[in-house]
């Protein structure tokens, strides 16, 4: 008796909020992540590498920040060694694949810092993926990857 | 044993032509003889640079902006790195910063912006027009761009090669974003020589 009680009140429950909660489809991770030095009021930007490690691919939709405003940008060569940056609107992660965010390249711009980024300390960031849902991290301030 | 004697003569002979081969510089170079156009633009602190007054040292020339977040970092994250491969010869050397973004970049941010690089560097700007006739000069484009629905406001797309004048004052090599540190690091080196 006391067996099903157990089970009514205590197991079912734990395993309907594990079936609501846990990312269903994707195994995201998020390594390497850096960030480079800036005083407050200026911007940065952050690398990183985005494992997929599922069988389904994911998108990888928004990026936040609790010091600035982070917004996903590319910096793409125009023509003659003219560099230019586009805002992404989102970011494929196949399945069983690697993305990476880096100088020169991808990166999630960090815009007008309310404080500085000093080399050594680490800031949170969160990457936000339409399947895998919220992605917390923590890059470190560095200026070389 | 004419065999061996053979051999080592032409063993000898391949070692020699290897090493009479002429330095192959990795940067873009330009014909013989360019000057490179003078100019006179501001430091940060308020003093007037001209160019033509580092005749003795090499400089390193790049266009930017502060609020750049991504490629004028990494070029002067290189350029610290060039400089600390120097050691005893970073004296020779000055790496000058010149602002595409003059709008938003004050004197003192731009300073402190060059500086937290590597202490030794010179950050320039001046007015639109002395810093278009720069411009012209080194065939730099920069043209500002609005960033759609970005918190960023606009940012500006610029050329961005790193320009190297040497210790007579020639235009002598350029190179591409993206070069790797220690490739201008050797070019550098070899004119110092
Ligand atoms: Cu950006």
């Amino acid at each position: 008796m006391a067996h099903k009680k157990l089970l009514v009140y205590f197991v079912f429950p734990m395993l309907l909020a594990a079936c609501t909660s846990s990312p269903p489809h994707t195994r995201i991770s998020v390594n390497n992540a850096w960030v480079r030095p800036a005083e407050a009021g200026q911007n940065s930007a952050v690398y990183f590498q985005i494992v997929n490690e599922g069988r389904m691919g994911d998108v990888l939709v928004s990026a936040s920040s609790s010091i600035a405003t982070a917004e996903m940008h590319e910096s793409v060569e125009r023509e003659n060694g003219v560099m230019g940056m586009s805002p992404l609107s989102s970011v494929d992660v196949p399945a069983q694949s690697e993305v990476e965010f880096k100088a020169g390249g991808m990166h999630i711009m960090l815009i007008n810092l309310t404080q500085p980024l000093t080399a050594g300390n680490s800031i949170p960031l969160t990457l936000h993926f339409e399947h895998g849902g919220k992605v917390v991290f923590e890059a470190e301030v560095r200026s070389l990857p | 044993m004419p065999g061996k004697m053979r051999l080592l003569f032409w063993l000898g002979l391949a070692l020699l032509l290897a090493a009479c081969q002429p330095y192959k510089f990795k940067g873009t170079e330009y014909p013989e003889g360019i000057s490179a156009e003078d100019f006179t633009l501001t430091m940060t602190e308020g003093r007037p640079f001209r160019l033509s007054d580092q005749r003795g040292k090499i400089v390193l020339m790049f266009f930017g902006f502060t609020s750049c977040p991504d490629v004028c970092p990494t070029t002067l994250a290189e350029a610290k790195r060039i400089m600390e491969g120097l050691g005893d010869e970073t004296e020779n050397v000055r790496f000058v910063f010149i602002t595409v973004d003059p709008e938003r970049d004050t004197p003192e941010q731009l300073g402190q912006y060059v500086s937290n690089f590597h202490s030794e560097n010179i950050g320039l700007t001046g007015t639109p027009e002395e810093l278009q006739t720069v411009f012209d000069a080194y065939g730099i484009y920069a043209a500002k761009v609005p960033l759609e629905g970005s918190a960023a406001g606009y940012t500006m797309e610029h050329t961005a090669r790193v320009f190297l004048v040497d210790q007579d004052g020639r235009l002598r090599l350029s190179y591409a974003f993206g070069t790797p540190d220690e490739d201008i690091l050797q070019d550098v080196q070899y004119l110092l020589r």
